[in-house]
């Protein structure tokens, strides 16, 4: 199953690149050269991973980061940052990213690691499920 | 050297800091776009050699790309040379309009950010004054962080030297949210170092919308 990826970066050059590469490697990927942008496309599309640029005008990653992962608790995202330090790391951990890479990133660890939030995303999705129905089962108690 | 022992020297490395880190991050995304499209030229080279076509229009287009942001990466580079050179250049003669438009190079990262354009007037060569250029890159670097956050998405801050009878001015215009900038002490601790160093006034104008820093025609203090 092909993986779902919204990608966002200001850097146009980088996004069409990026994309292309990862198209010829089977994903299925769609872009966001803001966070306004990205806000509006996880509200009608559902992703497996999103990779996303650390600093972006207006707003920075980790706002966006904090408003992705309130719109949808479950999406998983990778930070990509020209300047990788400890306490960023830690910030975008307790903010909810999945992975924290430095640019340039090697495309074979990032795929990797979209494939590891694809796998990821459909346990919590599982999980969601079940306990959906678990819920329902207990309403409806015959 | 300590803030206490060499206050100017401390001020001038907080900026030098400041800047060198908004270059190297700019530098990153160069060599992020580079890499991405040697990746894509080995993609290509694979594919070519399962069978699938590769047209010399799209090589042509991919070299393009690269040598691009080869050029881009090749200016901010020069661009941080002349300001690392800029901290061993003692009190000279300026052309304060082409240090305006050097610095604003320099912010420009850091407005881009906030949705800003800095624009600053063409050359001409006829505002001059005697300075400390490191430091007047410092003290113009100063206003602007204290300028730039009050100015919301697509605003467009002018800067720009303005030759009167007995001084040089630096006017930074178009600005909103002075009325907080002159309420918040500003000029800081900071800036009245560099203000004391450069001899300059500097005058927070909120009716105007504009900081004006006057600028004696030459310093008086060693440099």
């Amino acid at each position: 199953m092909s993986e779902k990826v919204l990608l966002i970066d200001d850097e146009k050059d980088f996004l069409e690149i990026m994309a292309e590469r990862m198209g010829t490697r089977g994903m299925d990927v769609s872009t966001a050269s803001s966070a306004e942008t990205a806000l509006k496309l996880v509200d009608t599309h559902s992703y497996d991973a999103i990779v996303l640029d650390l600093q972006m005008p207006n707003m920075d990653g980790l706002e966006t980061l904090r408003l992705l992962k309130e719109k949808r608790p479950e999406l998983q995202v990778i930070l990509l940052t020209g300047h990788a330090t400890v306490d960023k790391g830690i910030q975008a951990m307790k903010l909810g990213a999945m992975d924290f890479l430095e640019k340039p990133a090697d495309l074979g660890l990032l795929t990797e690691r979209i494939k590891k939030a694809q796998a990821q995303k459909l346990i919590l999705v599982e999980k969601k499920s079940e306990e959906k129905i678990r819920k329902i089962m207990a309403e409806k108690a015959w | 050297m300590s803030a206490t022992s060499d206050p100017i020297a401390a001020v001038g490395l907080q900026f030098f800091g400041q800047v060198a880190a908004s270059m190297s991050h700019e530098i990153k995304n160069c060599l992020a776009i580079i890499n991405e499209n040697a990746g894509l030229l080995q993609d290509l080279a694979l594919m070519a050699e399962k069978g699938r076509p590769l047209t010399p229009e799209r090589l042509k287009a991919l070299a393009e790309k690269m040598v691009g942001q080869v050029r881009r990466a090749d200016t901010i580079v020069r661009n941080l040379s002349r300001f690392a050179h800029s901290v061993e250049e003692p009190q000279k003669r300026l052309d304060i309009g082409e240090l305006l438009r050097f610095t604003a190079e320099l912010a420009e990262r850091r407005a881009t950010m906030k949705g800003i354009t800095l624009q600053t007037a063409p050359d001409t060569g006829t505002v001059q004054a005697t300075s400390i250029p490191f430091f007047l890159e410092n003290l113009i670097w100063c206003c602007l962080d204290l300028v730039l956050p009050n100015q919301g998405h697509g605003a467009k801050v002018g800067i720009r030297a303005e030759a009167e009878a007995e001084a040089t001015c630096i006017r930074i215009s178009g600005l909103k949210g002075l009325e907080h900038a002159a309420a918040a002490a500003f000029p800081g601790p900071r800036e009245r170092r560099l203000l004391a160093l450069l001899e300059i006034e500097l005058t927070v104008n909120p009716a105007a919308a504009e900081v004006v820093l006057s600028l004696p025609t030459a310093i008086t203090a060693a440099g």
